[in-house]
């Protein structure tokens, strides 16, 4: 087992990941951060390594019109593609949401929007060890 | 009259707690009593004949809430008094015998004090002298024991407002009133229904337990009735732990229990926790409505509102669920009500439903039928209950199964039929089926099932290789209902032949399709 970036280090890189792209929407964009916590990645039921975390934010982004959301989500598209994230999911037009992961230190974010004219901005750290080594084993 | 064993081995802290008890009940009343004066308050609008009457007896039964709140908060200082005579009196109880015993001396039951033969001289006189003093004790305690007995004589039932109503009609302490476990719930709250407030207040007093545990009690109510339960049961644990503890040397067994205690009140404290956090838009008002330390323990815990929410999801976990690790089923919840949320539902419920007995071993456990036979009566009753409760109309219901729990909810759909709109099966080892047009959804037609039957598995989630000990894969092609996307998760090593276990549980991970999916299934929208 590998080490990793330490569980504060992940909360702050995915905190900066979602304010860049936070910072691509629109100027009236308000952002409204819903979460900004750690949860397990494992279960004690699947036998894999114990005692890993992700960090986490969720934002739901207030004060865009919806009308608009395809340009966002357009302009999101591009600037992730041109900072070193790659695309793993664009499922519009059915399904409003995009998903994206930096080829580099492999943080996820994604964007959905629905039909009650709200949009939402969740970031997601790898799993690490919350002090960056792995777990003593018995 | 009470004798020197009697007050020798009595435990004067009992009158303590049920003093703190009896104090929690009346406040919970008293509240019970402002809720009611807030509704009068909003009802001053409301004109007419129907909003005199409408008045008139909200007024009614707020007076009687608010005197039995005051009733009741007269019981917890003649507990509270008495307990602290005793534990005086015990005191020097203990007192007389530490000194007959350091005389040879031997004190019978009724008080009366003797020299042994190897009492040291003067015995016979220091026997004496004690003898006065220890009856004098007793009397002391027994006189603390009539006195109050009967100041807790004049404070019930009469006083207390829970005497049989007159004119014989039904009591509000008429147990026998209430419908037993496993009553259809739309019989139960019709039963709940007929009962004035004041009864209903009555019967949150007195039978939390069995309130809680029954299927159609409105989930406000049953929430109230199981946190009396929560902290009785805690409380008992509490107990058996320290006994236990105390022990110097103990058993295989005891240590064994010791063990399994110690997993419950974990549980238990997660639940609590999550109860205590205050509602937000990541976190929904939390209800409980089930909780039990039995067996491996039962922890059904709603996400919101499941009597007033649009969409309303009940999860059933999997292999190794019980009481003792429901934390990690109860954050899903929430993130599956917040990922509902994000699929444009209005207004969301998601229940986490520890509420049979899982599995706790892949081999040999996961791969039998039993444990979803034995859990199949109990979902399907849960799932009317909710019909049952909810108010307005009705809700866009989901079940939600993970790897064994989908085994649970495809023998539910089979044998009993199960009251959803939708189902889920998220990592299954197969759901006791051929086809989906073997599952019956209630309100659904059997050529339509296939629309509302969803399942999804990652593409290095080794549950694949389980698939057929319970029936075909629901994600084949063959099965008849739709897959919708997850996450392919991370390869294992070529030694697992790319299967990797912890795949099996990153279908909540933040951001993985198969969450954007559920949320989607719950809100009502197409998948992907």
């Amino acid at each position: 087992m590998q080490n990793t970036m330490t569980q504060t280090q992940a909360a702050q890189r995915v905190e900066e990941h979602a304010r860049r792209a936070l910072a691509v929407l629109p100027r009236q964009a308000r952002p409204e951060l819903l979460i900004a916590e750690t949860t397990q990645c494992d279960d004690p039921t699947d036998n894999g390594p114990l005692g890993r975390v992700i960090a986490s934010v969720e934002y739901q982004v207030h004060d865009l019109p919806p009308a608009g959301f395809g340009e966002d989500f357009d302009a999101l598209r591009t600037w992730w593609e041109a900072n070193d994230f790659r695309v793993l999911a664009d499922e519009r037009p059915a399904n409003p949401y995009l998903w994206v992961e930096h080829t580099g230190d492999g943080f996820r974010l994604a964007l959905k929007a629905n039909d009650l004219g709200e949009l939402y901005l969740t970031g997601s750290s790898p799993c690490v060890w919350p002090d960056g080594t792995p777990a003593p084993t018995e | 009259m009470i004798t020197v064993p009697d007050l020798r081995d009595a435990d004067p802290g009992v009158f303590t707690r049920h003093a703190q008890r009896w104090t929690y009940l009346a406040g919970r009343i008293a509240g019970r009593g402002r809720e009611l004066a807030d509704h009068l308050a909003a009802l001053t609008d409301w004109q007419g004949t129907a909003g005199d009457s409408a008045r008139a007896n909200l007024a009614e039964q707020h007076r009687k809430l608010t005197d039995v709140a005051e009733h009741l908060g007269g019981i917890p200082p003649v507990l509270t008094s008495v307990g602290d005579r005793l534990t005086q009196v015990q005191q020097r109880l203990h007192e007389a015998i530490g000194m007959a015993e350091d005389n040879a001396l031997h004190i019978q039951p009724d008080g009366t004090v003797r020299a042994t033969d190897f009492a040291p001289q003067g015995g016979d006189r220091l026997a004496a002298k004690l003898t006065t003093v220890v009856r004098f004790l007793l009397r002391e305690a027994t006189i603390a024991d009539e006195e109050a007995a009967a100041a807790l004589r004049g404070l019930t039932p009469h006083a207390t407002g829970f005497a049989p109503a007159a004119g014989g009609a039904p009591g509000t302490t008429a147990s026998g009133a209430m419908p037993a476990r496993g009553t259809a719930p739309a019989e139960v709250k019709r039963w709940w229904d007929s009962l004035t407030p004041q009864e209903q207040e009555a019967q949150l007093l007195a039978h939390p337990d069995q309130l809680g545990a029954l299927d159609g009690i409105p989930a406000v109510y049953r929430d109230r009735a199981n946190r009396v339960v929560l902290d009785t049961q805690r409380s008992a644990l509490d107990t058996e732990r320290a006994a236990l503890a105390a022990k110097p040397h103990r058993s295989d067994d005891e240590n064994h229990r010791l063990d399994d205690i110690d997993g419950k009140l974990r549980g238990l404290d997660a639940v609590t926790g999550r109860l205590n956090v205050a509602p937000s838009a990541a976190r929904l008002q939390p209800y409980l409505l089930g909780i039990s330390t039995d067996g491996n323990g039962r922890a059904i815990v709603a996400m919101g509102n499941p009597d007033t929410a649009t969409n309303v999801a009940t999860f059933v976990p999997g292999t190794g669920a019980k009481l003792a690790t429901c934390r990690g089923d109860l954050e899903r919840a929430d993130t599956m009500a917040l990922a509902a949320r994000k699929s444009g539902s209005p207004s969301t419920s998601v229940i986490t439903w520890v509420g049979y007995d899982a599995p706790q071993s892949i081999v040999p456990q996961a791969a039998e039928d039993r444990f979803a036979d034995g859990a199949k009566q109990d979902l399907e009753r849960f799932q009317d209950g909710l019909r049952a409760t909810h108010e307005g109309a009705p809700s866009h219901n989901t079940v939600i199964g993970h790897s064994y729990g989908t085994t649970v909810v495809g023998i539910t759909a089979r044998d009993e039929g199960l009251n959803a709109d939708d189902v889920v099966f998220v990592a299954s080892p197969g759901v006791g089926v051929e086809n989906a047009r073997g599952l019956h959804l209630v309100g659904v037609s059997p050529d339509q099932v296939g629309q509302h039957v969803h399942a999804t598995v990652a593409q290095h989630d080794p549950i694949r290789v389980a698939a057929g000990s319970h029936g075909p894969a629901p994600t084949g092609d063959d099965f008849g209902g739709t897959t919708f996307a997850s996450n392919p998760g991370a390869a294992g090593p070529w030694y697992e032949l790319g299967w990797n276990p912890s795949v099996h549980s990153q279908y909540w991970d933040p951001g993985n399709r198969a969450l954007d999916n559920m949320g989607n299934i719950i809100a009502g929208k197409p998948t992907s």
